[in-house]
């Protein structure tokens, strides 16, 4: 009975310290330079549920969007699931455009929450899973510092506070994402496209009441072209990209990236 | 294809009027793609005695701009990658500068014989590192990370730009890592086209000084 007592103390202990696995952070000199945490808003793992990778970053440090731009490098998330459940697609708050020793980068002060959907199985879903996330970054302020860190959270089992602060934060950051194109009160004319042996000179043109409102565009990154960040040109209703092949053969399908009005950011999608 | 890579950076930055760094690489402002000549510089090295860019005209050149407080650097290093790859052309004849535009009063900054001796404890195979505290050469050759790698042709044209190779965070297998400035430089010397001239470099932004 004494023994049955201390087991059960033991177990508690144990599964309180499993139902959120914050990482250690980053630290320089005693100081956390950046604490990963994941939060969710469910604890229903049998339908597909929303949870945010949060990053809080110490004073004057950031982290990277998907694409940082002339330097650093994007927040990699190696997901791991319960057997049949998938991640969809990171989906990444608008990030902020700075130009720091000569490049131009686009990254995140402060904090950052990356939103992700959990997918469960059509079959054989569980009410209780561990989501776990194995993180690297780079940290940057006037010097930059390689980070990473693994966390968890055990959907099923987290204590309805949690849930709500979760809940919370989803719901603030949601409001942070990239909106669509047709929210900004333009629409997007056929893009000029002027490709040469070297180089790709992508025109997008836009009309529309929001069209003169247009301060810059946020491109996504194309392994197959490099863009000189510093020359993109926006005015008179259109943005200009200016890319280099990095080979001769190669062609700009598409073109992902967001039209920005202010600090708000619309996603464009093209096809050529 | 005869590579162009910064040329048309720069003819692109005539074309939209972007920022003038690039500009002082071109053979002209045409707007015609035409292969760039690499432009000189007079920099010196750790023991300081000058060098010019125009003094290895004829040779492979290889330029690599490093901060040796830049951790995209120390693992380049502390894998030997770099600098096997420096032995391995500097036998053949290639030329290797190392430059650092880092500017004296940044944290990453290390001073006379610190910076000797950290970059010696490496063992490296380079020809010379060469100090451009002004960061006036780094600007003008458009340097924007540590590191960021050019290759220069035997006539003197810039026949790659960009990243030393496609592995970024480190964790690629090797067999999955393509070394650009290896492929570069071995085509170079065997006579042939470099096929990728220019990819985007990745690593800490250059730190270069602000006035």
């Amino acid at each position: 009975m004494r023994f049955s007592a201390v087991k059960s103390a033991i177990l508690a202990v144990c599964a309180l310290f499993l139902l959120v696995h914050d990482g250690s952070g980053q630290t320089l000199n005693g100081v956390t330079l950046v604490k990963a945490s994941i939060v969710s808003g469910s604890n229903d793992a049998s339908k597909p549920f929303t949870v945010g990778l949060h990053f809080r970053m110490e004073k004057e440090w950031h982290l990277y969007w998907k694409n940082p731009g002339d330097a650093g490098l994007p927040i990699d998330v190696a997901w791991s699931l319960p057997p049949g459940y998938k991640a969809l697609p990171l989906r990444h708050p608008v990030p902020v455009k700075k130009l720091s020793d000569d490049a131009t980068c686009y990254m995140y002060e402060h904090e950052v929450l990356l939103l992700a959907t959990i997918v469960p199985p059509d079959r054989g879903k569980q009410k209780r899973v561990s989501i776990g996330a194995k993180l690297d970054w780079l940290a940057c302020k006037d010097r930059c510092i390689r980070g990473g860190d693994s966390i968890s959270i055990a959907i099923g089992t987290i204590p309805p506070k949690s849930i709500a602060e979760g809940r919370a934060l989803i719901a603030a950051w949601s409001k942070k994402l990239p909106h669509p194109l047709h929210d900004a009160g333009v629409t997007m004319g056929v893009p000029a496209v002027r490709q040469t042996a070297d180089s790709v000179i992508v025109t997008l043109r836009f009309s529309g009441t929001g069209a003169r409102d247009i301060t810059d565009f946020f491109p996504e990154s194309d392994e197959s072209f490099v863009l000189n960040h510093a020359a993109v040109r926006v005015g008179d209703r259109a943005v200009t990209l200016p890319y280099l092949k990095a080979e001769s053969t190669a062609r700009l399908r598409g073109l992902r990236g967001l039209v920005m009005k202010g600090a708000e950011g619309y996603e464009t999608a093209l096809s050529f | 294809m005869k590579i162009k890579t910064v040329a048309i950076l720069g003819l692109l930055a005539v074309g939209i009027s972007i920022t003038p760094m690039i500009v002082p690489m071109l053979h002209s402002g045409t707007g015609e793609a035409t292969t760039p000549s690499a432009t000189n510089f007079t920099l010196t090295d750790l023991n300081g005695t000058k060098h010019s860019l125009a003094d290895f005209k004829g040779k492979v050149i290889v330029l690599e701009w490093i901060n040796p407080g830049c951790p995209f650097v120390v693992r380049q290093y502390k894998d030997g990658a770099m600098q096997s790859l420096q032995k391995k052309w500097t036998e053949k004849g290639v030329v290797w500068l190392a430059i650092s535009s880092t500017n004296p009063d940044h944290a990453d900054y290390i001073r006379n014989e610190g910076v000797r001796e950290t970059y010696d404890s490496w063992k490296p195979a380079s020809t010379s590192f060469l100090l451009d505290s002004d960061g006036t050469v780094g600007k003008t050759w458009g340097a924007k990370t540590t590191p960021h790698m050019f290759v220069i042709d035997q006539n003197f044209n810039v026949a790659y730009q960009g990243a030393i190779d496609n592995n970024p965070r480190g964790s690629k297998d090797k067999s999955e890592v393509v070394n650009y400035v290896d492929q570069a430089v071995s085509s170079l010397l065997a006579g042939k086209t470099v096929e990728t001239s220019s990819t985007q470099p990745y690593g800490c932004s250059v730190k270069y000084a602000t006035k």
